[in-house]
Order: C-alpha cells, then structure tokens, then sequence
C-alpha cells in the first residue's frame, strides 16, 4: 500500500496512505497535476495547519475515504442541515476553536465534504436563535452603535421569506 | 423561531459557560466572511435577520453575498404613488422585489439603491409610462426575471430609444400589458440568455401574433420554454423558426386543431416538457405526440371524455417520468392502466374533485404501488 509524507506547521510528520491523503483536493493537485513524487521520500509541507488538527482530519478521512463522490449540484442537501451522519456529529463534538480550526485547515486542504458537515453543524448552532443568543452562542460583541442596530430591526421588517 | 424572550434551560447554561471566556477575544473571528457566508447559505431568509443584527461584519457578508440576498424578497403594495418624495433607504436591497397597485412617476429617490442588486422584479398591476419603465430597466444590469401583469400607462407617452440591454435575463413573462410597441420594447432588452419567454393577455389578432413571432425570432438562439395561447396559425409560424430547439411548451385557451398541435410537435422534436390546459386530447393524439417527441419527460394533459382513459399513449412514451392528468374530476371517470408500459414513469398526479378521489383511486392506487410509482392528486375545488 503505497503512504506519503505529509509535515504540519509545527513540523510533525505523518505517514499516510496515499488513498487517505487524497481526500484532500489540495494534495490530489499536488500530486497528480505538480507531479510531486511521493517515493522521494519528501514530506509534502503543509504551513498552514497544525499537528493536532491534522490529526483529527485524517481520522475523518480514513473513515470517509470510501465514500462515493457525490453528486454535483445536489441543491436539496446544499439547503439541508439536518442530514449530518451520526459518526460525522460525534466526531465534530468538540469546542468551537478546534471546530472552526477543522474547518480552517478543511478549507486550505479543499476538502468539501468535510467543509460542507461543518458549515452544517455551524448553521444548527445559529438555527432558531435571536440575534443576542447568537452573541453568546460564538462571543461576538455587539459592535453597532446605538440605534444602529434599531434601524436594521426595522429595515428588516420590510423583508419577508421567499415563497418557497 | 424563538422569540426574544424565550430562551430554553439548555440556552442559558451554554450562556453561563460562555460568559466564563468572555476575556477571550471571538472565536468566529478565526473564519474568514467566505465560510461565513458557505455557513449561512442553509437558512431562511427568516434565520438570516438576525444574522444581520449580529455585529457589523456579519451585516455585511449578509448583504454583499448574491446568493443570501436572493432569499429576501420585499413587497412595495397599497396605494402609493412612488415619487420624489419616497425615501427606501431603510429598505434591505433585496434581490427580488414586488410592486403592487402603485403609481410610479419618479424614480431617483427609491430606484437606484434598489436597482443594482435586483435579480427579479414584478410589476402587478402598476401605472407608469414606457419610458419610467424603460429608465428602472436600464439600471437592472444583473436582473435574471421580469414579471410584468396588468400595467397600464397614465398619459401617453412616446418612447425614446432603447439603448440598453439586460444581459442577465433569463426570463420573461409579460401579461395583459397596455402599451402598444411592449414586444418591440422587450425585443431591443432581452439579451443571449432569454430562455422563459411567457405572454399572455392580448389578443391573437394577425399584428401580435406578427409581434410575437418577431421577438422569437430574434430569441431563438436561447429560447427554452414559451408559454402562450397560440392560434393554429402562430404553431405554423413558430414552427418555421430554424434554429429554435424548444424544451418546453405551455399553451391556455387554445385556438388550433390537434391536427396542427401534432404537426408543431413533429416540427420541434426537442420539446421535453409538454402542458396543454383547456384542450381534450384523444389516444390517437398522444401516441402521434408521443411518437414525434422522443425525449419528451414530462406532460400535463386532459384526455378526451371517455368514461374510462387507458393510457395507451403511454407506450409511445417510453422516457416519460411525470405525467399529469387533468379533467379526471368527472365522477364516472375511471383509469384503467392495463398493459400500459413507461418503464420511466416516477410520479403520476391526478386532478380530483375535493370529496370525490375514490372513482379513480382504487385501481389506479394498486397499478402504482405495484410499479413503485409517486402517485399524487390537485384536489379540484
């Protein structure tokens, strides 16, 4: 079973199947399109993501390395939160920092799938909430002036859900 | 949605939690306004509201995103006259907007911020001249669909040159519309991507009908899917349309034989989807139908009254996946599907009286199990 080496920001070294490894579309292009030569032996260097964290996406994709592509345009599941697998909600059962940096670090990788169940489980973290819960849920400061936040109220009165 | 004062158990202990970091600055910094704006994309436009109450910088990646824009629509209705006096500033630039029953005589004061972003635009029943609406066109630069039903001008008025056109627009409808030269006026607009072209409400008198095949003309490189109430005389016409590959059709009252319904088909044998509202149509018919439309997916079509419909057609439609029959409302009307074949056939919807869908259920509701067929009814009121 052919592995490569892949180094992190903080220079840990993995040693990977090259299968797991091309979950990422990032080091498929190196790979396939740059013709970077795995047999060298070279670790392929990845600055921007941390040992822990790539730790946690090859768990991720060791179990999702068999998954079959998915459809391309798929615009009901696009619109879809509620269809996380049970495994993919456990395995994003962490606090907010680890999660965003999953994502971070899935983003640079251009792993979509994994980018697509955490933008879900974000948007159920937002879901049914009000503006002021929302604050709390991710620490944001409410950063409008006063009344600011009074007229939007208002602006977005006017607006109403599409039909459908 | 919850509401302000609601806040679940769950909630507050999550809060208290929160409040112990709160020297840390936001973790949701950490994610740049693209993932944001990937995160948001699955919501409401009712869930977004409050995104945009949030803090500043959610606000704008609310606001500067096409695709989250387009799930606001906002309504302008009643009995206003929109003129200098109007002031919109406080209205969201949505991407899709109606306007209702209203005046509209000037436009600098509300349009321009609206303008811009516009994807969609309705004017129902409205009073403006050609040239107003011309001018709000001309700043539509991204707009994708035009509705335009029931306008009617209040003076009359002469219209200048149109010396732009909307490159976006995919779609056209355009209803009971009271200026003279409108298709003249939508020919000069309408740009490569036209493909939804609908008109109705005005007479089939020889000089439209000259209107319309006109406009089609000079569409018919993008042209998908016209709906109208065409003469016999029109099909013939529209049939001549060289490089027009039809997919769609949806003809209302109807002024042309069966005769000529069949030979349009036969002209145009790349019409996937066909609807005919106030015609009844004989086996006969729809196996002709059937024959010369090959890819044919998806049909809305009245049988001829005969106490029971056998769908034979069906076996000369071998790719249909949905079919939609109207006019089996009349109690005594029964389906009879025996040795029908449409090896496609996903979902069969029926038009039914409100208390009366068991003339037609029972056998057809043990044909469709049977096939692993979606079967469905529009209850008639």
């Amino acid at each position: 079973m052919s592995t490569i080496k892949l180094e992190t920001s903080d220079g840990v070294k993995f040693t990977v199947k090259t299968q797991v490894a091309k979950c990422s579309g990032t080091i498929r292009t190196m790979l396939e399109d740059i013709g970077i030569n795995p047999q060298d032996g070279e670790a392929i260097p990845l600055s921007n993501v941390h040992s822990t964290i790539l730790q946690k996406i090859l768990v991720w994709a060791e179990h999702h390395v068999d998954d079959p592509e998915p459809p391309r345009e798929d615009a009901d599941a696009a619109k879809r939160t509620d269809d996380i697998c049970s495994w993919d909600e456990d395995f994003l059962k962490v606090d907010q920092r680890t999660l965003f940096d999953v994502m971070l670090a899935a983003n640079y990788l251009d792993m979509k799938q994994l980018i697509a169940v955490c933008c879900k489980t974000v948007a159920n973290m937002i879901k049914g909430k009000t503006a002021d819960q929302i604050r709390r849920t991710f620490n944001i400061e409410n950063d409008f002036p006063p009344g600011e936040e009074d007229k939007i109220r208002l602006r977005n009165q006017f607006c109403e859900e599409r039909s459908r | 949605m919850a509401s302000e004062d609601e806040i679940s158990p769950k909630l507050i202990s999550s809060t208290v939690q929160l409040t112990l970091h709160d020297a840390q600055p936001s973790q949701a910094e950490l994610l740049p306004p693209e993932l944001w704006e990937l995160i948001f994309r699955p919501l409401s436009a009712a869930e977004l509201l409050p995104i945009r109450r949030t803090c500043r910088r959610w606000l704008d990646i609310v606001t500067n995103s096409p695709a989250l824009l387009a799930k606001f629509s906002i309504r302008i209705e009643g009995s206003l006259v929109l003129n200098r006096t109007v002031d919109l500033s406080n209205v969201l630039p949505a991407a899709k907007v109606y306007i209702g029953g209203i005046r509209i005589t000037q436009l600098d004061s509300w349009w321009p911020g609206l303008a811009k972003r516009l994807v969609a635009l309705t004017l129902d029943n409205c009073e403006l001249t050609l040239p107003t609406l011309s001018a709000m066109l001309a700043q539509t630069s991204n707009l994708r669909k035009l509705k335009l039903n029931s306008i009617r001008s209040f003076e009359r008025c002469e219209l200048e040159q149109v010396n732009f056109q909307l490159d976006k627009l995919e779609k056209l409808a355009v209803g009971w519309v009271d200026y003279e030269g409108i298709l003249e006026f939508c020919i000069k607009l309408c740009g490569p991507r036209l493909k939804t072209f609908h008109v109705h409400g005005v007479l089939m008198e020889e000089q439209m009908e000259l209107r319309i095949i006109q406009f089609m003309e000079a569409a018919q490189d993008s042209l998908e899917y016209i709906a109208l109430c065409p003469t016999g005389r029109l099909l013939e016409k529209i049939s001549t349309l060289k490089r027009l590959k039809l997919k769609r059709i949806q003809f209302g009252k109807c002024d042309f034989s069966t005769d000529q319904l069949v030979e349009f088909c036969r002209t145009n044998p790349t019409i996937e989807y066909v609807q005919i509202l106030e015609l009844s149509l004989s086996s006969e018919t729809l196996n002709a139908i059937g024959s010369h439309l090959p890819t044919l997916r998806r049909l809305w079509v009245t049988c001829k009254q005969e106490r029971t419909i056998v769908p034979t057609f069906l076996r000369h439609m071998k790719g249909l996946k949905f079919l939609f029959l109207y006019g089996t409302y009349y109690t005594d009307q029964t389906l009879d599907f025996t040795g029908y074949e449409a090896p496609f056939l996903e979902e069969l919807v029926l038009k039914v009286a409100a208390c009366d869908d068991s003339a037609v259920s029972v056998n057809v509701t043990k044909e469709c199990c049977d096939r692993g067929i979606k079967l469905g009814y529009d209850i008639y009121a």
